[in-house]
């Protein structure tokens, strides 16, 4: 049995009071229909990209897949070529979120792993249902990688389709992720109990009901068993090496908790860090969490040794 | 070990980036294919063919019209290294921006070797500055989209270069470039310039990488995401380069397309590349 703590971290704490700070006078994003809340998203994060690492180039690329346009960003943080690329998957629940909102994550990783990292803006539910984004990660992927070694990369809705990616191509036998960085994902159903009851409330950012009309918008039928929805239930043995980073205030904490036990059973060769007093999504607040930028090295750090380790 | 017939002055390493007839044993079946429904679309009989533009042999352009005089103009230059091809094979593209209305003038123009490229150059500027000038061809002269493949690519990011001076007064609003070549200079090294004969500094100020400024304001380039690192490099440096302030620039990787099945996308507007391509026209 676990013991669900509530001490926050106090720079996460006075994160959240600015975020609500930036927030006041709006509504509930969370409450929005999506494309108001992807929006106002975009905006409440406007702040927090700006102290983000300078690149030395950036370059955003449309991929035509399948009728739709999928935008990828490549950051380039020196003008030397790193042994490979990170593919970075956004989080929002596969409704909301982009390379826009999410880009000083991939800077930081950009900056401390000294590769090329390329944000993908998959197809977001609901006017793209499952499994539109899957079709689009697996372009991206190909797209990104060409023929040097590639890491699979993710926070929350984006770790769900970084994981789902790698069983994907170990199962179609294509050139697999030398490393998978995973953060605080969602692997498996709605889980009401343990972290979810503990945090879901929404007094620490995601709540169950998000969460729950977030599914409902990306796969339609909830109780799907499909493990390309629900890579918990998926059979994950021969994957790559897996870095767990993983909010411990999170109703998903458990997810990951679940998730670790499965690859460590499955014999996968893994990482995980849990990051005390810290939330869902807390790595956006790394202007002012600098348990948010331990947490992007850390990852970073995975990434660049799995990569240098494929490239010799 | 013997050579794959590069001979002196050739880079092998060039030759297997640029040189796709040995890479791509497919590409006849899609020329084929796209020359089947080129000739399917002629026969609805709305266009007018081979119209004269300047002396050259191959000096024509097939004109399909839009609605009225309204209507944009997309300019579409086909490829062949400056040295193959015809007009009449990528006349399929015309139909779906003809369906939305636009109006559409395919380029013919002379080939190396019989001429060089600065000639091919100059040709295509009097057939934009004849369409300017050509009464009878109804289109709206302050809406014109240049597109190109492959080395027709290049050539109409040169003429958006060009001063409206030189084209009859047109200034053209954007340009549509798939799988182009920008960047000149690698290809001196390559099969393809020995029957291009580019000088070196044709090859650098032919360049339109080396370009500043352009008159167009919109870029659309794009490149299939199978093409060659040397294709996509020089679409991606490319994109890169017209892209400043005031001057909008899309880089369009195309997945699962070759260099030349990625003209399926340019000819099908449900698809990001030709959907873009309709929106530089009514937009």
């Amino acid at each position: 049995m676990m013991d669900y703590v509530n001490a926050l971290d106090g720079e996460m704490a006075l994160a959240m009071a600015r975020m609500r700070e930036i927030a006041e006078g709006l509504p509930n994003r969370y409450e929005l229909p999506f494309p108001q809340a992807r929006e106002q998203l975009r905006f409440e994060r406007q702040w927090w990209l700006d102290a983000a690492p300078a690149m030395h180039a950036t370059q955003d690329t449309e991929l035509a897949v399948s009728g739709r346009a999928v935008r990828l960003r490549c950051h380039r943080p020196a003008s030397h070529d790193g042994p490979g690329s990170i593919v970075y998957f956004h989080g929002g629940g596969w409704c909301v979120g982009s390379n826009d909102t999410h880009d000083s994550i991939l800077r930081h990783l950009a900056a401390a792993s000294g590769c090329e990292v390329v944000g993908v803006d998959y197809s977001l539910a609901p006017e793209h249902p499952f499994p539109a984004a899957l079709a689009d990660v697996a372009a991206a992927t190909a797209h990104a990688a060409g023929s040097r070694p590639f890491v699979l990369a993710g926070d929350s809705a984006g770790a769900n389709l970084a994981l789902v990616e790698a069983i994907r191509r170990r199962d179609a036998r294509l050139p697999q992720a030398a490393g998978l960085v995973l953060f605080y994902g969602a692997y498996g159903p709605l889980n009401t109990s343990g972290s979810g009851a503990a945090y879901g409330s929404g007094s620490y950012g995601l709540s169950i009901e998000v969460m729950r009309r977030y599914l409902d918008a990306y796969l339609g039928d909830r109780t799907t068993r499909d493990p390309r929805a629900y890579p918990v239930l998926a059979d994950v043995r021969a994957l790559p090496p897996v870095h767990l980073g993983v909010a411990q205030l999170d109703p998903l904490l458990d997810d990951s908790m679940e998730m670790a036990r499965r690859l460590a059973a499955a014999g996968t060769r893994l990482s995980v860090e849990v990051y005390a007093g810290v939330i869902h999504g807390f790595l956006s607040q790394s202007r002012m969490v600098s348990k948010a930028r331990d947490a992007l090295l850390h990852g970073a750090r995975f990434a660049a040794e799995r990569l240098a380790a494929a490239a010799s | 070990l013997a050579s794959d017939g590069a001979g002196p002055g050739i880079s092998e390493t060039l030759e297997r980036e640029y040189n796709l007839r040995i890479r791509h044993p497919e590409r006849d079946a899609v020329y084929r294919g796209f020359a089947e429904r080129s000739r399917a679309h002629r026969a609805r009989g709305a266009a007018r063919l081979d119209l004269r533009y300047a002396e050259g042999p191959r000096c024509t352009l097939d004109f399909f019209p839009g609605r009225g005089a309204s209507a944009p103009l997309l300019v579409f230059i086909h490829g062949g290294y400056w040295r193959a091809l015809d007009k009449s094979i990528f006349s399929f593209i015309a139909q779906p921006f003809g369906e939305s209305g636009a109006a559409v003038a395919l380029l013919g123009y002379d080939l190396a070797p019989v001429v060089t490229l600065t000639t091919i150059v100059a040709e295509v500027h009097e057939a934009l500055a004849w369409l300017a000038t050509e009464r009878t061809l109804e289109f709206d002269r302050t809406r014109v989209v240049l597109s190109g493949h492959s080395a027709g690519g290049h050539l109409a990011a040169l003429l958006a270069a060009a001063p409206a001076s030189k084209l009859g007064g047109i200034e053209p609003r954007a340009v549509v470039a798939v799988s182009g070549l920008f960047d000149l200079l690698p290809l001196l090294e390559t099969s393809v310039n020995l029957d291009v004969r580019m000088s070196v500094d044709e090859a650098r100020t032919m360049s339109p990488i080396r370009i500043a400024a352009f008159t167009a304001r919109r870029f659309v380039v794009a490149v299939g995401d199978l093409e060659t690192d040397g294709f996509v490099t020089q679409s991606r440096d490319f994109a890169a380069h017209v892209q400043s302030p005031g001057c909008e620039s899309r880089f369009v990787a195309v997945a699962g397309r070759t260099h030349f099945d990625v003209l399926d996308d340019l000819a099908d507007v449900r698809q990001p590349l030709g959907r873009h391509t309709l929106e530089l026209l009514f937009g």
